[in-house]
């Protein structure tokens, strides 16, 4: 009898130290269990529409009291500076890599489908675009040789560059580029981009010699051609005979060639032998053989991978993936970079009691970012945001950060209270009732912690009855579209052009406020926030109308600055993102545009891997 | 037995109706709209909305909708994916063998682990055998088997760096490539499976030990194994074909986080791509394929029953 006790009990001890074995984790492993239930998140991510999720933002900058001051990056954040691979090292043709993505680009038809990271890094393997942004954020040509507008800025000149051939052993030529434009308008992101940017005619009016018509002004019309929408080139013919098969057997001009086309599996691509590109030193372009890209959601075991050697590069738009991979040290190398997206959230300026600009500079007041970068998961990543812009932005405004409302709880608390206590108050309560808030995020680990900060910080103002609610980015997204939203996390803006943020996201949210402003039939669907101040929407309408940088750094530095006066949104930080290599993999980040001019580096973790190779060995 | 299957066949039918009829209505009352997801965060007009709706066909009623759906898939056309265009039939065809491999791993594994664990747990009942071949069962069932994947990749990837632990490779790409990244998830599938299979083949073999014909074989003097293999097995395995049977359809359709996990092209990361997509053509796709499958492997076990137990067949 004793001795079955004694074996119930070693089977017990048994039980609990497989257990804990199994369920514990080191330092090693830490990754691993946080960012299981992460991927789930991630897998349901899809390429595409990620905006809404704004998990992976910044992290620590705002560490206690260590704020990052306007313009400069706190220690530990993420170095977006863009630096020349030593032209000592010997490029070394040849060699075959594998690159997990944090998930699959549903499909490869630019004038189609919505393409963010994963899909951008396989689609300029395969597709050249006509401009491309350099370390300056200027654009410059890359199929084009030279753009040029009219007096004011309604038609474009643009010459193609010569001698170069699609896959299929076809031409590039003008007429290429104009046969584009019908397939492009038949595509949702390409009708979409066309109307954004006023475009309504591409004529060839020479062999390599392009003309674009616009409806009305836009001096930042060259930032489109740098976009997936109206800017990679694809063999129109191919793309209009069967746009389904297209998108198994995509036909660019690129540095690399579709092989294979496995979705959710692999995608790989071969090199171009006939690519028209060289680096700066006049190396023929590509080096490498050949890239297979795999789709990896689960953001710890993409980085295992890397570590185990299954994948030769990942990227990453998670802080707590960023963190992880600092941790390895010199085993990985790791290209970080941290832009001008930046997360957050928006009110919905329609709805009561958000409507009223005492509620969202309040709410505002009582956003501790400190603490919700904590929460969104690190330590010294990122820093807090203030504005559309990252301090390494050149339409960074110092006095927009200086504007934008500080944590200062007992200023929030009294401006909510102001609110609550006027008889006229928009949500129609009775004086001295709490206001009601639904708080909303898709459902990320991190997130959710975020929020459940915001959360406390609101509700520990006496004054706030918080709702938080949680749904798949699908659903959220759906939820901004159709303003059936409050405040609503999202993550914003990106390292374009300002304009294609700013026109669109601060047009007239419906057509009655447009006929109210003298614009009738001027709407935007992506006004999230459904803030409209003429003064702000005059500005982004001017901003387009002259290409002088210092006039419309100006006119974004207005719009920002009422922006910090209405508070339609609140930030937390700004978006780190990396790709991490093996350390054989080299010049990774110090891609270039054809002049020979530094291109803009890794944002939102999409590489260029023309001018990739293996070291030697 | 020409009834009995009829019978099963009208109920694997109507099963199938109420799948089908269930699932297009849930998937079509969830919030979100694949127009979003197609569209993305892009700037745009009602027009280009309504356009992209009615290429789908979107636009038109839910019941004529599922209507036309429903009579395509009678002829075997299961549509095609809002966001890829890919044919359904086509995209289930190619991710069946991936699921279908990994659960048959799953469940011969678990088998092979089960049924020895079970015996001796049912044989030596209540000695030291038993007492720890349960403990270590029941540690199996309560770890998630993501969580035994974890567990696994850190060990052989990332520590010892055998096995890759993505990089599906098909088996006409390689057997051997394929097979070892399928072993970790099969694996970690199988622990979990095992656990039930072990318990059940326990308990019955225990039931069955206590039945008179066992008693007489033993006053006969057959030696132990004989009795175990070839008088008790058969019996006690009855309850273990139902729960293979149910759990391989299950697999088909569960392995929805290993797959992700592991970046596995199967059913299940193909279901979960769909659903956070809206891709409803999809997920009504791959859920038939699934709950027919289960029926009928249900069916299936039922009338084995009827091979293994003399007893079934003659009632």
């Amino acid at each position: 009898m004793r001795k079955r006790q004694l074996f119930k009990l070693l089977a017990l001890l048994l039980v609990f130290a497989l257990g804990a074995a199994a369920c514990g984790s080191d330092d090693d492993d830490s990754s691993n269990g946080d960012d299981t239930t992460a991927g789930d998140d991630t897998g349901s991510d899809d390429e595409g529409d990620d905006a809404a999720d704004e998990g992976d933002e910044g992290d620590d900058a705002a560490d206690e009291g260590d704020d990052a001051a306007a313009g400069d990056e706190a220690e530990g954040d993420v170095d977006t500076e863009v630096e020349e691979e030593d032209p000592a090292i010997e490029r070394v043709y040849g060699g075959d890599i594998s690159v997990g993505l944090e998930a699959e680009a549903t499909s490869l038809r630019p004038w189609d489908d919505t393409c963010s990271s994963p899909c951008y890094n396989i689609a300029v393997t395969i597709f050249d675009k006509l401009m491309e942004q350099d370390v300056d954020g200027n654009y410059q040509g890359w199929l084009a040789e030279s753009i040029v507008p009219n007096d004011d800025f309604t038609t474009w000149t643009m010459v193609l560059r010569s001698g170069v051939t699609f896959h299929d052993g076809s031409d590039f030529n003008a007429q290429s580029v104009a046969d584009m434009f019908p397939v492009q308008l038949t595509g949702g992101q390409g009708a979409s981009s066309a109307a954004s940017s006023n475009l309504t005619g591409v004529e060839a009016t020479g062999d390599l010699e392009v003309t674009y018509t616009l409806s009305t002004t836009n001096s930042a019309f060259p930032a489109f051609l740098s976009r997936a929408a109206l800017g990679l080139v694809f063999e129109p013919g191919a793309a209009a005979a069967d746009p389904v098969a297209f998108s198994d057997a995509p036909v660019g001009t690129g540095p690399f060639m579709i092989e294979k086309r496995d979705i959710d599996n692999e995608t790989v691509v071969v090199r171009n032998d006939s690519y028209w590109g060289t680096d700066p030193d006049g190396n023929q372009l590509p080096f490498l053989d050949s890239i297979t890209f795999r789709p990896i959601p689960d953001e710890g075991n993409r980085l295992d991978a890397l570590l185990s050697g299954t994948v030769t590069a990942i990227g990453s738009l998670r802080q707590g993936t960023i963190r992880d991979a600092r941790a390895e040290g010199d085993a990985i190398t790791l290209y970080e970079y941290q832009g001008s997206t930046v997360g957050g959230g928006h009110f919905n300026t329609l709805v009561a009691p958000l409507d009223d600009v005492r509620v969202r500079q309040g709410l505002n007041r009582l956003n501790d970012q400190g603490t919700v970068l904590e929460a969104l998961g690190g330590t010294g990543i990122s820093f807090p945001g203030t504005q559309f812009f990252s301090p390494d932005s050149p339409w960074y405004s110092e006095a927009v950060a200086a504007a934008w409302p500080a944590f200062d709880f007992n200023g929030g608390t009294a401006l909510l209270q102001e609110y609550v206590d006027d008889p006229a108050r928009s949500d129609g309560k009775a004086v001295g009732e709490k206001i009601d808030v639904e708080l909303s995020c898709p459902p990320d680990p991190t997130l959710t912690a975020a929020m459940q900060v915001i959360e406390s910080v609101w509700t520990a103002s006496e004054l706030v009855n918080v709702t938080l609610t949680s749904f798949d980015q699908a659903t959220h997204i759906g939820m901004a579209f159709n303003d059936a939203h409050q405040a609503h996390c999202w993550r914003f803006s990106d390292d374009n052009d300002p304009s294609i943020t700013f026109n669109a996201g601060f047009a007239p949210p419906n057509e009655e406020i447009a006929a109210a402003a003298g614009v009738p039939g001027v709407v935007s669907p992506v006004n999230w926030a459904n803030w409209f101040n003429a003064d702000a929407f005059t500005a982004s309408q001017a901003a387009i109308q002259t290409d002088d940088f210092a006039e419309r750094k100006a006119l974004y530095e207005q719009i920002g600055l009422l922006m910090a006066e209405e508070a339609p949104v609140w930030y937390s930080g700004y978006t780190a993102t990396m790709i991490a290599t093996d350390p054989a993999l080299l010049g990774l980040a110090s891609w270039h545009v054809p002049s020979g001019d530094l291109g803009s580096g890794l944002p939102n973790a999409e590489g260029h891997w023309s001018e990739v190779w293996l070291a030697a060995g | 037995m020409r009834r009995v299957i009829l019978h099963r066949l009208m109920r694997l039918l109507a099963t199938l109706f109420a799948v089908t009829f269930l699932t297009f209505s849930m998937v079509s009352l969830l919030p979100g709209d694949p127009v979003d997801v197609i569209l993305g965060q892009a700037d745009r007009t009602p027009e280009l909305e309504e356009r992209v709706r009615s290429d789908l066909g979107l636009d038109r009623p839910f019941l004529e909708r599922y209507g036309s759906w429903l009579g395509n898939s009678l002829q075997g056309d299961l549509g095609e994916s809002y966001i890829t265009g890919q044919e359904v039939s086509q995209l289930i065809k190619d991710r069946v063998p991936v699921t279908a491999q990994l659960a048959f791993m799953a469940i011969i594994m678990a088998v092979v682990m089960a049924v020895p664990i079970g015996i001796l747990g049912a044989y030596k009942q209540g000695k030291w055998q038993d007492t720890v071949s349960s403990a270590a069962v029941q540690v199996a069932l309560s770890i998630p088997n993501f969580i035994t994947a974890i567990f696994f990749v850190w060990i052989f990837s990332v520590k010892l760096g055998w096995l890759p632990n993505s990089n599906w490779v098909r088996p006409s790409d390689g057997l051997f490539e394929n097979f070892k990244r399928a072993i970790m998830p099969a694996t970690a599938l199988a622990l979990t499976q095992m656990a039930i299979f072990s318990r059940l083949v326990r308990a019955d073999m225990i039931a069955t030990l206590q039945e008179n014909y066992v008693l007489a074989a033993r006053a006969k003097g057959l030696s132990d194994r004989y009795i175990l293999m070839r008088h008790a097995l058969r019996p006690s395995s009855l309850s273990l074909m139902t729960i293979i049977g149910i759990n391989f359809g299950a697999l088909l359709g569960g392995t929805v986080i290993i797959e992700t996990l592991f970046a596995i092209p199967g059913l299940g990361f193909g279901l979960i791509n769909a659903i956070s997509r809206r891709d409803i053509l999809v997920i009504q796709g791959i859920t038939v394929f699934v709950a027919t499958v289960y029926v009928v492997i249900n069916t299936i076990v039922d009338l084995l029953y009827t091979v293994i137990d003399p007893r079934i067949r003659r009632s």
